[in-house]
């Protein structure tokens, strides 16, 4: 008896299956290895680039403020916020949906900057584990009166290059690791012309459109004047719009003078970080 | 003994597919068909669309099968795109969008457009709802051409819209499809 049952079972689904397997179509991705969506929210985690890009044809405008006194201050300085901010406005443009170019002024020492990101590589839901994109950026300090001798234009250059690795490990989390290097031509506060970065950032989602944000850059050669820079943020996402609202201890907005400008620790006995936040907004051109 | 049931099996698979494929003479397929939504809320008005529609329209048994992957669809803005699939539809958890249903109203005597009602199941975002959607239906020699155009009300399918966002997205979206399919042999 035992014996027959796989028997009339088989006989049973072979009248069954040729006439029910025509009803429905079978449901298939129509790209199963697709790259993964939203491994950071905007072009910047706080103050560090990610690897998201621009889009091809969009417009990213970002405006990035960072108040210049520390939270210190108290409610004399209405906790730093007093004392002006560090802004740097900025505008980028994705040639194609792994090419960009951006241009940005930051209104302390007035540096205009200009960076190509390019992605090497897409984490995608199946073949590829990672995201690899990497940065080039060429910054001009224009502020007058910099030097002491005349300066040349090629005196107030610096030259930024970065690797940006990154991973969507599950819905939540993602982290990046970025390698980097900074030159300066006649650097004012540092003994050295070159800073090497290891960037390490992070993003946490609490629910949908929120998330929280870290990043620090440990600076494998630095000099004594400067300390580790530690910034802790918060994203929301509204539609075409991005707010990061953050505790930095830079008031710089671009990774080489996040570096080499970082004159305060986190933390020193009492709250020494600064008040941030940015706005992203895109259009698509 | 177990000859004979292997025997069965063989002569039964032949017949069956044999007799499938003479059934499938009116069953027609395709995996580009058009979809469109169009979402008019106060502030923002936009349209998402995809030509990755599949679709398989039995006139014999008068089903009628389609769905989309919702990875594909795509409203001008890659950013925007993200959202949608990331906050709204949950892509990854629900990727696909189906409605299958039964048809009724065609006549195979008429040469023209006509009118044709679908009952069945549309399923978005996990939810499945009965409906009942009007659409017209054109059957040519090798190929029939099919449209509808329905209201999806993301409040039906558990897809929430936050309250900071209403004047940007609707809550009712009008969904249109536009579909040929070919001949399936």
């Amino acid at each position: 008896m035992s014996k027959t049952w796989p028997k009339i079972a088989l006989i049973l689904s072979a009248i069954l299956l040729p006439s029910s397997a025509f009803a429905q179509l079978e449901r298939v991705l129509a790209n199963p290895d697709r790259p993964v969506d939203d491994i950071f929210k905007a072009p910047k985690i706080i103050g560090l680039n990610s690897v998201k890009q621009i889009g091809k044809n969009h417009l990213h405008m970002s405006i990035l403020h960072t108040f210049n006194g520390s939270v210190s201050g108290g409610i004399d300085t209405f906790f730093g916020i007093d004392n002006g901010a560090n802004v740097r406005l900025g505008l980028d443009y994705g040639i194609t949906d792994d090419l960009s170019v951006g241009l940005g002024r930051t209104s302390n020492l007035k540096i205009v900057d200009t960076r190509v990101k390019w992605t090497a590589i897409n984490q995608t839901t199946q073949s590829s584990p990672v995201s690899v994109a990497f940065m080039g950026a060429l910054s001009i300090e224009t502020i007058p009166n910099r030097f002491t001798v005349n300066p040349q234009l090629s005196d107030k250059m610096g030259y930024f290059a970065m690797t940006m690795v990154a991973r969507k490990f599950s819905d939540k989390l993602s982290l990046q690791a970025s390698p980097m290097l900074a030159y300066f031509e006649r650097p004012v506060l540092l003994p050295r012309k070159t800073l090497l970065g290891l960037g390490i950032a992070g993003r946490y989602k609490l629910a949908g459109r929120s998330a929280v944000t870290f990043e620090t850059i440990p600076i494998l050669n630095k000099p004594d004047v400067l300390s580790l820079p530690v910034a802790i943020g918060y994203d929301l996402e509204t539609g075409g719009h991005v707010f990061q609202m953050f505790f930095t201890t830079s008031t710089f907005h671009t990774e080489n003078y996040i570096m080499a400008y970082n004159l305060d620790p986190f933390w020193d006995k009492k709250p020494l970080f600064r008040i941030g936040f940015n706005v992203n907004r895109v259009f698509a051109l | 003994m177990k000859r004979v049931y292997i025997l069965a099996v063989l002569i039964w698979s032949v017949l069956s597919s044999t007799l499938c494929t003479s059934v499938l003479a009116q069953s027609f397929v395709t995996d580009k068909g058009k979809i469109e939504f169009i979402s008019k809320a106060s502030l923002e008005t936009f349209t998402g669309t995809s030509n990755a529609l599949n679709g398989l329209v039995d006139l014999e048994k008068r089903t009628i099968d389609f769905y989309i992957d919702l990875n594909t669809l795509r409203t001008g803005i890659a950013l925007r795109d993200e959202h949608m699939r990331e906050t709204y539809l949950e892509t990854k958890k629900y990727p696909f969008a189906e409605f299958t249903g039964t048809l009724s109203g065609y006549n195979p005597a008429r040469k023209d457009t006509q009118n044709v009602v679908v009952v069945g199941d549309f399923t978005i975002h996990g939810v499945k709802k009965a409906r009942t959607i009007p659409g017209r239906l054109f059957v040519a020699a090798n190929h029939i051409y099919v449209e509808a155009r329905w209201d999806v009300k993301l409040s039906d399918h558990n897809i929430a819209i936050p309250k900071v966002l209403f004047l940007k997205l609707a809550d009712q979206q009008d969904v249109r499809m536009q579909a040929q399919l070919r001949r399936k042999n």
